[in-house]
């Protein structure tokens, strides 16, 4: 099954880029483009009522990836993009390397056989791997709590779907399959990364790299069974193909910034609020601001809209709450613990260690320097900021001003969920700086 | 219950000395502990030292958990260390209080259980605490920031942090960068402030997947030697035996947070984890369980099993005769 996904993916990828970046962006890619792919199927097999089997979700996807083919017709004809080998090369001390070497090394150590290790978080198994499992066992996704086995029903399902695919052709379920293809899918996903940021060096790539994956609660979500790390995956993408656009005018990279929006909203109910709403906003003043014409930015931007759009139609649909907890979310209260447990969370507990304390640095220095003229920054890549700086404001507005203080008190969720920011923020500066040496 | 009695006060010295102590991790069986102890007190001291001396009479093994207490009045599991005092009269422990991250050179409180297997309890005939040199403050401080980061079913959502000498060491390294900013700015290098704050970040990252490293070496060798998997235990591999028995249903006897009926539930789904009228019965780090031939008591419950396998974290899997 993992090879016909990745066949699909390839063949979509391999249809929108040409070879104009490489053949390995295209196999990178495989994976991310199949998940979307496989969602999509599912989505059809689920509002048809079809049983999920073996062949229904080979057939759909089948179906599925010829839209897609379809779907990328309108850009094949774009023109190749620039050589992909950028001049300035950043020169990053040899230490430097060598202590991002380590931190990615074994955080692929951990990520890798943790990945292997059978499921051990709690909240896998009471909603992201149970989910999976309870709906891979009734051949359908299920919408219910099954009495009490799944505590999250009203979620997306992009995650669980590549699960329940992966898992067919086995009469029971295979915890190390689920459990793997999504370690596959985060590796492809900051390989797409890595090979983008390469083009300033490896070595820079490297220390980026390093700096999002090292930081302390990233490197524990690689081990698996959360969709943070997915969510995070899919918003990296997203990211990515946005600062290529940017870079390039390439319309196909819209397209595929697009389309990994809208996997990050069918991934967790964060996607629509924190990706998104964020993404929408930074489309809106790039097609103000655009000089010249904005006709190739129409379709993908369009199609973009639409397919991220599904989720919210198809939770009206099934009477599905978009949000985590209901009118919880929504429920305005202010409680004066949660400042202090707000700081505590980003400036004394190890879940992001040093990393926000560096990041308000960076940012007060680099807003500054840019009113003195003393920072060197790459002005087209400045808008991108805004998608970690909106998400993390909304997060805070959440954890702060909503019912969902308690779950920042007892240190549930706020952590994890600012990962989506700080990894967001991290490229975003890794484009913008253009430092000469480091 | 909270026994304690004066016993053989003149007999000699069997014991003086350091008691070796462990720092409390996801590992350490409290429910072990605790189910087979007889009997159990706890007592509140206050006082300033690195370590602190018992002189104490116990007819028994004495199980010792010493918890710090937080100025909130809170405790933190993971800053607790455990120890075995010896049995004997009139017998003499120290108890090495800085192998705790929570150990600061000031005035602490602590809150000390005790649990043994002897009915009759233990006597307690002074405490005091050693004062701690500055040479002792200082390799503390070293020992502290090698201490591994705690691996539990909470580490998703939050890491606890290093702390040295009880003081979160991000606050440390994160006032150390402001006043390196500061330093900066007033020396002209500004164009250095990005670049020192990236090579902080780093370093302090690079700290961490040293401890990753050693996550992934040590779970990956407990699973393949032992089939067990930190704060899971054998829950994995117990699932997977009541699959491959074909079971319906099976019942958790457990004390302790819900984490243990989820994920077994999740691993041994579609089995359903359930007390009304199981095919087997599995016993995991309980306090309240006894069996008697083939009669098994957990909490309330009475079955009559046949037994089938016992598990390398102590866990045992029963067969129900419904």
């Amino acid at each position: 099954m993992t090879l016909i996904l990745l066949a699909e993916g390839w063949m979509v990828s391999h249809r929108l880029l040409r070879q104009d970046y490489g053949v390995l962006l295209e196999l990178l890619l495989a994976l991310p483009l199949a998940a979307l792919i496989n969602l999509l199927a599912f989505i059809l097999l689920t509002l048809a009522q079809i049983e999920l089997s073996a062949l229904s979700i080979i057939i759909s996807n089948l179906c599925c990836t010829g839209m897609f083919l379809i779907s990328v017709q309108p850009l094949i004809k774009t023109k190749s993009s620039e050589s992909i080998s950028e001049v300035s090369v950043v020169k990053i001390p040899i230490i430097l390397t060598v202590i991002s070497v380590l931190i990615l090394a074994s955080s692929t150590c951990y990520a890798v056989s943790h990945a292997l290790l059978p499921t051990f978080h709690y909240d896998s198994t009471t909603n992201w791997n149970m989910r999976s499992k309870v709906s891979f066992y009734d051949s359908a996704i299920v919408f219910d709590t099954r009495d009490g086995l799944v505590s999250k029903p009203n979620y997306p399902f992009l995650y669980h779907s590549l699960q329940i695919s992966i898992n067919q052709f086995s009469p029971i379920w295979s915890d190390l399959s689920a459990n793997s293809i999504h370690l596959l899918l985060t590796l492809s996903s900051l390989g797409v990364v890595f090979f983008f940021l390469s083009r300033r060096g490896r070595s820079y790539a490297l220390c980026a790299m390093a700096l999002i994956v090292g930081i302390p609660l990233m490197t524990i979500h690689t081990g698996q069974s959360y969709a943070d790390i997915t969510l995070v995956s899919f918003a990296l993408l997203s990211l990515i193909f946005l600062l290529e656009y940017r870079r390039s005018d390439d319309p196909r990279m819209l397209m595929l910034s697009g389309l990994f929006v809208c996997a990050s909203v069918w991934t967790k109910s964060d996607g629509i609020f924190f990706c998104y709403i964020p993404w929408i906003i930074m489309m809106s003043i790039i097609l103000v601001r655009k000089a010249g014409s904005i006709s190739s930015m129409r379709y993908p931007v369009a199609f973009a809209i639409l397919l991220s759009l599904s989720w919210p139609v198809f939770a009206r649909f099934h009477t599905l709450s978009l949000t985590p907890h209901g009118s919880g979310d929504t429920q305005f209260t202010i409680n004066t613990e949660a400042v202090s447990a707000f700081s505590k969370a980003m400036f004394v507990t190890g879940s992001f260690g040093m990393y926000w304390y560096a990041v308000i640095v960076i940012l007060v220095v680099m807003i500054i320097g840019m009113q003195k003229n003393t920072v060197h920054i790459d002005r087209r890549y400045l808008i991108t900021m805004l998608w970690g700086l909106i998400a993390m404001a909304g997060y805070m507005g959440v954890y702060l001003l909503t019912a969902n203080t308690e779950y920042l008190i007892i240190g549930q969720s706020f952590d994890r969920q600012m990962l989506l920011p700080a990894s967001l923020l991290t490229l975003s500066l890794a484009y913008t700086l253009i430092p000469r040496r480091l | 219950m909270w026994a304690f009695s004066l016993f053989l006060l003149f007999t000699p010295y069997a014991f003086a000395g350091e008691a070796p102590v462990l720092l409390l991790s996801e590992d350490i069986a409290i429910e072990e502990v605790v189910s087979q102890s007889a009997s159990h007190a706890s007592a509140d001291i206050k006082g300033k030292g690195g370590s602190v001396t018992l002189k104490y009479s116990t007819l028994e093994p004495l199980s010792l958990f010493v918890m710090f207490k937080g100025r909130d009045g809170s405790f933190n599991t993971f800053d607790t260390l455990q120890t075995v005092l010896p049995e004997g009269s009139m017998q003499e422990a120290t108890i090495d209080l800085t192998k705790s991250p929570a150990w600061q050179p000031v005035e602490q409180s602590y809150r000390l259980y005790f649990f043994s297997n002897s009915k009759t309890g233990a006597q307690f005939h002074d405490i005091e605490f050693n004062q701690a040199s500055l040479i002792t403050v200082f390799s503390t401080a070293i020992h502290h920031a090698m201490i591994m980061q705690p691996y539990s079913p909470a580490s998703y959502h939050r890491l606890p942090g290093y702390s040295i000498l009880g003081i979160p060491l991000t606050v440390v390294l994160g006032l150390g960068m402001i006043l390196i900013v500061v330093f900066l700015i007033l020396t002209r290098k500004k164009q250095m402030i990005i670049p020192v704050s990236i090579i902080i970040v780093l370093i302090t990252q690079a700290r961490f997947s040293i401890d990753v490293l050693r996550l992934s070496i040590d779970h990956s060798a407990e699973w393949l030697l032992h089939k067990t998997y930190s704060t899971a235990g054998s829950l994995p591999e117990i699932a997977q035996n009541l699959i491959g028995e074909k079971a319906r249903s099976a019942y958790l006897c457990h004390t302790g947070t819900t984490y243990a009926s989820k994920l077994l539930q999740y691993h041994a789904y579609p089995v359903i984890i359930s007390d009304d009228k199981p095919d087997y019965i599995i016993i995991y780090k309980s306090t309240n369980w006894s069996i008697d031939g083939k009669e098994l008591r957990c909490n309330e419950k009475q079955f009559s099993v046949n037994f089938i396998k016992k598990y390398n974290d102590g866990s045992a899997l029963y067969q129900n005769n419904i």
